[in-house]
């Protein structure tokens, strides 16, 4: 009779983020490939994460102009419970009207890369118009 | 305290190369002004610990302890650093062998508020129980006979030598689920006995000093001079004795920050390639001077003599006998990686005599500036950063006073600078309003915050331009408050009518008043701020710009009572919203406003407004006799939005204002006799075929003029900082900035004293820089 057989180990599944941007205005957050810059107000970046292990985790937000240069760079600490499901839902706001952006019409393909702890990272890309 | 062994130079001065530093409050006379500790409770979550004499971690299951540790550096104001060793002095140890991880903490906190829940004030944690980050600096081992415990926090140091803010440490068990607390107490800087308290050892290279790069025919010269090492009596060594130095050079760009030799590496031979630089000198110690030219530089193609009419920019790294170098190393996490950020640099384009350009300094921010540097003229230049940091440089050097001070949130505005002898406060202060909704006051001779303040506990105002200050020193009689006033405007973009003005007591940062705009009546509705607000001195009065929800339904100029916040006058100009802010002529008989514009339809040409300031009555009738009344406007011909602020030049009239648009410099004359503006003139700088700007779009920044030279200086989306005649508007002269990217060259601000003018730069460049005028 040979050894009892193993169970596979249970595999684990890495952090995964879903990214939605869209301009946050008083009236709502319209989502979009492309904004104008004449209506562009607060472009609001909001992540999904799932399958998030427990702890606490910083979540690091790259905004990159349409020349590829780095423009900010946001930071934001989470905590996950040990009971939880591991997801969370995450804003950073970037300022638009009335910033650098308007001011020197930085018009283009701008580019958002969210990482969590260093470890992983997703891209969202959003053109921003005259 | 390590033992260090000193080597004296034979037949020379004794020079630091690797030098080692221990940093312990209290010993060889540091004070530690800017450091902190606490420690957080998990089962007392709201219980601050900042004036225990002790710090303490502990596992237990939902009734975790942690420490948090923040050193000051001002000490070493810019190094490149080789090792880092964090200890604390054991008090009490855990009756069972533990380990202990030390951590970076990544949000701002403040030692007399922190809790388990909040970091300062009101102001919670992302996560209770510290921001922290995921990936551990270091761990420790703590026994029951230990006695200190250390952590090798080279990475965490190296990290904040390279632009990320320094929050400190927290300091944890790695296990906290236990059901048997298990505690250990460390000693806190408040310990009676200064050999208790926290120590950071670091060993380190620092940067040449007062480098310059003069560019002659064909040529350039380089001159630095050896930093002093920290002396004995502050607690600095030497390890190992500087050898000499290592240049690297680029042509058209800076050598980027990931260009850097190796550690442990002997010097990269001449002409050899380092990352987007190439060696053109390697130097003994008596080396003070290299100049790269045919005779001295004999590399081949683009890294030979350098050429006219070229742009070489230079790093400078000193080494020491055992090849170390004054730079962080490579493997730093991103987006603060690259070793070099704050290596020392230069840059310079030579040509004939009389047409070479040089900065006089220039350093890395590793942040996106557009907002015009503040000054203390003269002496000191502060600079907000989109890293939450202000950046303390000397003035003639460009070198870093003290490590950047590191705040909560980005930094937009222009920072005040107030010298200690017109401030209320009595200290040489700067006032910083940035995105965390904090407004702080920071001893600009020190970098120590004097105070901060989130006016109303929002989480969503988030300060978009800079704070402006009345001094009760240069106020009248009328001005009976008790201290200086700082008045900032917020930036909530969640209303277009309940945003806020604020003015704050200037020696504690408590809310003197505020003023919330409403929905109703239309009059009352205040939309974004994103401009300063400017002081009138002469009619007691705050005057402000914001947006109008786009329109002309609600107000977009503000005249408010500095005594109580009472708005005075509100009035809505050109329909539209106000980005820039308002100026006022010396005697505050005429108020200059530009408006934003649109060059694609519907198309709307920002407008120069000349508005009487004077008057009580809050009446919005147009009429010149009335305040608020528009005497006259200018239209410049559809370039968009004024930038930054109209500048006006002379101190009787016809005033003489300078502004820009989109494309183009204007300079319009305002008789207040006939109430008529005249054009002067209008230069364009950028017109098609447009030159290579930054994301392809050319533009402006706001303009400076130096009335002592005649010139008038505003900053390009094509790399350039521009010099026009003011009398003729004539382009004199454009010195390079930063053209290989090229760089979007932020508002400048004019030291008259020194006769120079500062600019910073964003996204693809990132530094600031120093030039003299006239160019």
């Amino acid at each position: 009779m040979g050894p009892a057989p193993q169970m596979p180990a249970p595999q684990v599944q890495p952090a995964q983020a879903s990214v939605t941007l869209c301009n946050r205005t008083p009236s709502g957050c319209a989502t979009g490939a492309s904004f104008s810059l004449g209506t562009l107000r607060d472009l609001a970046i909001d992540v999904a994460w799932s399958n998030v292990p427990a702890g606490t985790h910083t979540q690091i937000t790259e905004i990159l102009e349409p020349s590829g240069g780095l423009f900010e760079v946001k930071s934001q600490a989470f905590g996950i419970d040990a009971n939880s499901n591991g997801t969370i839902q995450t804003e950073e706001i970037l300022p638009v009207s009335g910033t650098m952006i308007t001011q020197r019409r930085v018009t283009g393909a701008w580019t958002v890369r969210v990482s969590l702890d260093t470890t992983m990272s997703v891209m969202q890309t959003l053109q921003v118009d005259p | 305290m390590l033992a260090a062994t000193l080597v004296l130079l034979t037949g020379a001065c004794s020079l630091g190369a690797r030098e080692q530093v221990v940093i312990q409050k209290g010993t060889s006379g540091n004070t530690q002004l800017r450091a902190a500790d606490s420690w957080i409770d998990g089962a007392n979550t709201g219980t601050n610990h900042g004036a225990a004499t002790t710090l303490q971690v502990q596992s237990l299951i939902g009734q975790a302890q942690r420490t948090l540790v923040m050193f000051d550096l001002s000490i070493l104001p810019n190094a490149g650093i080789k090792s880092a060793t964090l200890t604390l002095k054991v008090v009490s140890p855990p009756l069972l062998a533990r380990t202990y991880s030390a951590n970076l903490v990544t949000s701002f906190w403040n030692e007399p508020d922190v809790t388990w829940i909040h970091r300062v004030a009101t102001t919670p944690w992302g996560a209770v129980g510290g921001d922290f980050d995921g990936t551990v600096a270091s761990n420790a081992n703590v026994t029951l006979l230990g006695t200190t415990v250390s952590w090798n926090v080279t990475k965490s140091l190296q990290t904040w030598y390279n632009g990320t803010p320094n929050y400190g440490f927290l300091i944890k068990d790695n296990t906290e689920t236990d059901l048997v607390a298990t505690t250990t107490k460390f000693s806190s800087k408040e310990d009676a006995t200064a050999a208790n308290r926290p120590t950071l050892t670091l060993t380190f290279l620092q940067n040449v000093v007062n480098l310059t790069a003069t560019p002659g025919n064909n040529a350039i010269t380089l001159n630095w001079a050896y930093p002093t090492p920290i002396p004995a009596a502050q607690g600095g060594s030497i390890l190992e004795n500087y050898a000499g130095v290592v240049i690297l050079r680029r042509t058209t760009a800076p050598v980027d920050k990931a260009s850097f030799p190796a550690d442990g590496v002997a010097p990269p031979a001449l002409c050899a390639t380092v990352g987007t630089g190439e060696v053109v000198f390697v130097g003994t110690l008596a080396n003070t001077s290299f100049t790269d030219n045919s005779a001295n530089n004999l590399c081949a193609g683009a890294g030979g003599a350098p050429a006219n009419g070229t742009m070489y920019f230079y790093k400078v790294f000193t080494r020491d006998t055992a090849n170390h170098y004054s730079s962080n190393p490579a493997g730093l996490p991103a987006p603060r990686d690259g070793g070099s950020v704050f290596s020392a640099e230069a840059g310079a384009l030579p040509n004939p005599p009389g047409t070479t350009q040089a900065p006089l300094w220039l350093i890395g921010t590793h942040s996106s500036v557009q907002a015009a540097p503040g000054i203390e003229p003269g002496s000191q230049i502060d600079i907000g950063t989109d890293t939450n940091q202000l950046f303390a440089l000397d003035a003639t050097t460009g070198q870093h006073l003290y490590p950047p001070v590191s705040l909560g949130g980005i930094i937009s505005g222009r920072p005040p600078v107030i010298d200690a002898t017109s401030a209320s406060i009595g200290k040489q202060v700067a006032y910083v309003a940035a995105q965390d909704n904090y407004v702080y006051a920071i001893d600009t001779t020190t970098g120590a915050i004097l105070w901060l303040s989130n006016p109303n506990g929002s989480t969503t105002n988030l300060f978009q331009g800079g704070a402006a200050v009345q001094l009760k020193a240069f106020s009248g009689a009328a001005y009976t408050l008790a201290n200086d006033l700082v008045v900032v405007g917020t930036r909530n973009g969640g209303t277009t009518n309940a945003n806020s003005i604020i003015g704050l007591d200037g020696n504690t940062g408590t809310v003197v008043w505020t003023y919330t705009g409403t929905a109703v009546p239309s009059t009352s509705a205040l939309d974004i701020i994103s401009s300063t607000p400017t002081i009138d001195y002469v009619n007691n009065s705050i005057w402000l710009t914001s947006h109008a929800n786009g329109g002309a339904g609600q107000p977009n100029l503000w005249r408010i009572n500095p005594l109580n916040g009472a708005v005075l006058f509100s009035g809505n100009f050109n329909g539209i919203d106000i980005d820039s802010s308002p100026t006022l002529t010396p005697n505050a008989d005429v108020l200059f406003v530009g408006t934003n514009g649109t060059t694609t339809a519907p198309v709307v040409d920002g407008r120069l407004y000349a508005i009487n300031p004077k008057a009580s009555s809050v009446v919005p009738v147009v009429s010149p006799a009335v305040q608020g009344a528009v005497v006259a406007f200018y239209d410049d011909g559809n370039d968009g939005s004024v930038e930054g602020f109209p500048f006006v030049t002379n101190a009787a009239p016809p005033y003489t204002v300078i502004y820009t648009t989109n494309t183009q410099v204007h300079a319009v004359s305002f008789d207040p006799t006939t109430n008529t503006f005249t054009k002067l003139w209008t230069r364009t700088i950028f017109a098609a075929p447009f030159p290579t700007c930054d994301a392809g779009v050319c533009s402006l920044s706001a303009p400076v003029v130096a009335t002592s030279v005649n010139m008038v200086y505003t900053g390009g989306s094509d790399g350039f900082l521009y010099e026009l005649n003011l009398s003729t508007g004539v382009v004199v002269k454009k010195e390079v900035v930063d053209t290989h990217y090229p760089a979007v060259v932020g508002d400048p601000s004019l030291d008259e004293v020194k006769q120079r003018v500062y600019v910073s730069t964003t996204t693809n460049d990132q530094r600031s820089y120093g030039f003299a005028i006239p160019f």
